[in-house]
């Protein structure tokens, strides 16, 4: 059902790729946003919170999330490990970063990525 | 409704406002239904939007540092503040007691909106008794709203997909939803089975758990207009509270100017051009407000030149915004909450949360610009035994 199946990757999916999964289900450049948001709300992934109880608000508020993270999202297909190992080390560097301000992108939890150090610092 | 910038107005309840008149934020007193105390003591002031500058004479101020999602750990630290009843109840017995936390209530922890509610329900029972109950953001809580998940717990994200539902279910009203969950999280963990996060299910859970975050906690997001309602910088009588440590150049530019900025920034309000700057001197860099870590090194690792430096540094700020001494959070102290620089500097948090080091909570407290630490319940009974013979 969920296309998260991981047998052809030596390891689990980051948490951004699959959001990145998500809101490019069906995506195809000559489409208006609103038909991309459509189809992304279509994607298996997120099927059983639609189908829920609930599934009216989160469809809509899924389709806002979508519409208003246009740009951003472009990055974050762009940019799958969207981080780098340097940057996991420790949260005392705090990246000063040259991109613009207006990016929004999400980082997933460290304990989502195989990452070589088993515990996080302080 | 869920996003897209966030018209409600704060929660105005207990606030009237004041005689006095600035030209942007009046500050307004906490008018108290109540009759007066029977010490006498003056209502407390509030100026700013977000709250900068308090007036509470007389009051007693208690500091609780980091929670990091350890709703049993803050609800330990509360009652050793004598702030929270124990009869589980999530009763305020604070009185006209000041409540401080210092930030970083997110991360680390499966229990951070639980928190959240659980102070802002003591904010609402404290101010009907002349009480109060304020909180500055940390660094954890602007990581967040700029959607870096790098500390978030497994089972946070559960969290924040059980409120997104429990929302749903009193009808977006936010206010409603927000002041219960602390109790609603209880019950439903009692009823809950352990779920293994991991699994291919439970796959599916963890992306819709990130979808639900950053929904709550976006620029914009319900989770982040609640969080912008807080300041980074708060002053109260002579003492000022941050999570990281305040500098100089900080209160140059203008401290309820730069609260104001990481507020808007929050409630993703734009500049014309779209999103707001996030701002840096704030939340970025190692010498921002929420990440600075100047006050908090062990003073053994430092030279003296060094200690002599920070010392000085530390003084101009105390001098530039008026203030007798400063209390931070932000950096885990092994040996307890303690002071330095003259007491100058307090440093309260001590790690509690299971997600840091687990440690004993203890907590700050300042009566009549006197400081001391209050490490166990113990310490809290015995005061009020003394009281007794008064």
């Amino acid at each position: 059902m969920a296309r998260v199946d991981n047998s052809s990757q030596s390891e689990p999916p980051s948490l951004e790729s699959l959001i990145a999964e998500a809101t490019t289900y069906g995506d195809s450049e000559n489409e208006s946003l609103d038909a991309k948001a459509q189809k992304a709300l279509e994607c298996p992934c997120i099927a059983n919170l639609r189908n829920g109880s609930c599934g009216a608000q989160f469809s809509e508020a899924f389709l806002c999330f979508l519409k208003s993270t246009a740009e951003e999202k472009k990055c974050i297909k762009v940019n799958p490990d969207a981080f780098s190992e340097d940057v996991l080390d420790d949260e005392d560097e705090v990246k000063k970063e040259v991109e613009p301000t207006k990016e929004y992108k999400i980082i997933p939890p460290e304990w989502s990525v195989a990452s070589r150090s088993p515990k996080q610092k302080l | 409704m869920l996003r897209c910038g966030c018209g409600a107005p704060q929660p105005m309840m207990l606030l009237s406002l004041s005689l006095n008149s600035s030209p942007l934020h009046p500050p307004r007193k906490l008018a108290a239904p109540t009759p007066p105390s029977a010490v006498g003591l003056k209502p407390i002031v509030v100026s700013g939007n977000p709250p900068t500058f308090v007036s509470a004479p007389g009051h007693r101020i208690v500091a609780v540092g980091d929670l990091h999602g350890d709703l049993a750990q803050a609800r330990r630290a509360l009652e050793m503040a004598g702030v929270l009843g124990s009869d589980g109840q999530d009763l305020w017995t604070g009185g006209e007691t000041v409540l401080i936390q210092l930030g970083d209530i997110l991360d680390r922890g499966e229990d951070e909106i639980a928190i959240l509610s659980l102070l802002h329900s003591l904010d609402i029972q404290a101010k009907a008794r002349g009480g109060a109950v304020f909180q500055v953001n940390g660094n954890h809580e602007t990581m967040n709203i700029e959607g870096d998940f790098r500390y978030v717990d497994a089972g946070a994200f559960d969290e924040c997909l059980d409120f997104l539902e429990y929302l749903n279910y009193c009808e977006y009203d936010w206010e409603k939803a927000f002041v219960s969950w602390a109790g609603m999280s209880d019950r439903l963990k009692d009823e809950k089975m352990s779920q293994n996060y991991w699994g291919p299910w439970n796959l599916v859970k963890r992306q819709q758990g990130v979808i639900a975050r950053s929904t709550l906690l976006r620029p914009g997001g319900p989770l982040a207009c609640e969080l912008a309602r807080h300041p980074v910088i708060l002053k109260v009588d002579d003492w000022v509270f941050c999570h990281g440590g305040l500098l100089p150049r900080h209160v140059a530019h203008g401290i309820e100017r730069l609260n104001m900025e990481v507020s808007s920034w929050m409630r993703g309000l734009g500049e014309g051009d779209g999103s707001p700057k996030i701002p840096f001197m704030a939340t970025r860099g190692y010498d921002s407000v929420v990440w600075n870590r100047l006050y908090s090194r062990d003073i053994s690792d430092l030279d003296e030149y060094q200690i002599n430096q920070i010392q000085s540094i530390l003084q101009q700020t105390l001098q530039a915004v008026g203030a007798k001494a400063m209390v931070v959070g932000h950096t885990p102290q092994t040996t307890g909450v303690n002071c330095k620089y003259n007491c100058s500097i307090w440093r309260v948090d001590v790690g509690m949360s299971s997600g840091v080091l687990n440690a004993q909570p203890e907590v700050l407290e300042i009566r009549d610009d006197k400081a001391r630490v209050i490490k166990s319940k113990w310490d809290s009974f015995h005061e009020l035994q003394t009281a007794d013979y008064t």
